[in-house]
């Protein structure tokens, strides 16, 4: 393997999904350095596709040990949220931070499951490399990805608009 | 009539049906408005998620990712390479007189065995016994402290022979607090960073597959799969390393300490102290 056309063919789509995943960019950039770390460590071979799926669920294996951490984090902020202090108006920046805070509660609201799903899903991996991630029989993966968009749908589309029945 | 179920539906979406599956489901579509309509839905939804997980993308990959990388790669890979100031390597020791004499011992008759190879060494001698040893992979008990063979010992950080430890038991009071962890995979490394020059690294081999790691404050630990991280050391660091684990190292400051892979193990450079329980060096 020619580790560093690996790294240069892989590490933006790994630090993407882990951004997504974790929405802190330094915590990101830890988990895909040191899933490289890893895949140097572990002496791991294979085809691009093999080493992209083996990087990945490092990744998402990393982020649920550092993710309990964050956790806390979030419960702290609910519980004494920073307050602005005073009205302000909204410009591009300020529009985009509170589109993505939007984005964030809704993924909050769904299992570590469901949002492993829905980032893999995204980043373009097959079922059956999403299964072997998420721990979860190929065969199911349709099923959970249907539930975990309607879940997530849910909570994101503003109230007034009802997303449709599920069966 | 029977509907599609939602899973079924995604999964064409998304190309994961086998060639049958897409032909029964194609059928129906054909013939059946509502899972029509379902599938128009399921497809908005998907690109609806698509779209608000894209605005998460703030954040482009930092510059100079690569060069870290191969940053911590390299001092990894660096510290394995031969120990240029080991004293073993010195031309004028030939191997016999720097090594203690040594038993083979099977594994179950010996509760700690420990082999001590500088990796320089085996690398500058080929044809040297001790790599016959090695490839037969016995576990060896080295016996350092024969009084009536002073030339056989190993050498310390000074030139000196490394004291021995009488009874393994280390002087200062208690074990300080740390974490274990189960080598449950067969590997595990143990990443000491950020250690203070002067630190005493005690590593143990202990029966079974729990590694563990011990520091006094103002050390810090975090355990992930298979790794142990131990930050900020100060003083005197306790490394159990497990007898069972099929390989494990310990990384100190970015160097190589101690390799273990089945019942070999090797600690490239100066050892402090040492026993039948445990190695002993110094943070230089």
């Amino acid at each position: 393997m020619n580790f560093e056309a690996t790294f240069d063919e892989l590490y933006p789509g790994l630090f993407r999904y882990c951004h997504r995943l974790t929405g802190e960019p330094d915590l990101a950039e830890d988990v895909a350095q040191e899933a490289f770390v890893r895949l140097y460590d572990h002496r791991v071979e294979g085809t691009e596709e093999g080493l992209r799926a083996w990087l990945f669920r490092t990744a998402t294996h990393l982020v649920r040990d550092g993710y309990r951490a964050s956790e806390n984090r979030r419960r702290l902020l609910e519980a004494h949220p920073i307050r602005p202090s005073g009205p302000e108006p909204p410009d591009d920046a300020t529009l985009r931070r509170e589109e993505v805070a939007h984005v964030r509660e809704a993924l909050e609201q769904l299992s570590e499951r469901e949002r492993e799903l829905l980032m893999m899903r995204h980043a373009g991996f097959s079922y059956r490399e999403i299964a072997d991630a998420v721990d979860v029989a190929p065969s199911s993966v349709g099923t959970l990805l249907a539930r975990a968009e309607r879940n997530f749908v849910s909570v994101y589309r503003s109230p007034g608009e009802s997303d449709d029945a599920s069966r | 009539m029977t509907h599609l179920d939602d899973g079924r539906l995604h999964a064409l979406m998304d190309e994961e049906l086998g060639d049958a599956d897409i032909l029964a489901v194609r059928r129906h579509l054909g013939t059946c408005d509502a899972c029509k309509d379902r599938m128009a839905e399921l497809g908005e939804r998907s690109a609806l998620v698509a779209r608000a997980l894209g605005h998460l993308d703030t954040a482009a990959p930092p510059a100079g990712a690569r060069d870290a990388v191969l940053e911590r790669l390299g001092s990894l890979s660096g510290a394995e390479q031969a120990d240029p100031v080991h004293p073993l390597a010195s031309p004028e020791r030939s191997l016999s007189k720097n090594r203690a004499r040594v038993f083979r011992m099977p594994l179950a008759r010996a509760a700690i065995l420990v082999l001590f190879l500088s990796g320089s060494v085996a690398t500058a001698l080929p044809a040297s016994p001790v790599r016959g040893w090695i490839a037969a992979g016995w576990a060896l008990v080295i016996d350092l402290f024969d009084p009536s063979d002073d030339s056989e010992r190993p050498i310390g950080p000074d030139g000196e022979a490394p004291a021995r430890i009488q009874d393994g038991v280390d002087a200062q009071s208690g074990t300080p607090a740390g974490v274990r962890l189960d080598a449950a995979e067969g590997e595990i490394i143990i990443v000491l960073s950020g250690v203070s020059s002067g630190t005493l690294i005690v590593v143990r081999m202990v029966p079974g597959r729990v590694a563990g790691a011990f520091a006094d404050d103002p050390a810090t630990f975090r355990t992930s799969e298979g790794r142990i991280e131990v930050i900020g050391a100060v003083g005197r660091v306790l490394v159990d390393l497990p007898q069972d684990a099929a390989s494990a190292s310990i990384v100190v400051n970015g160097g190589i300490y101690v390799r273990k892979e089945g019942d070999r193990i090797d600690a490239p450079g100066p050892i402090e102290a040492i026993s039948t329980e445990e190695i002993r060096r110094r943070v230089p």
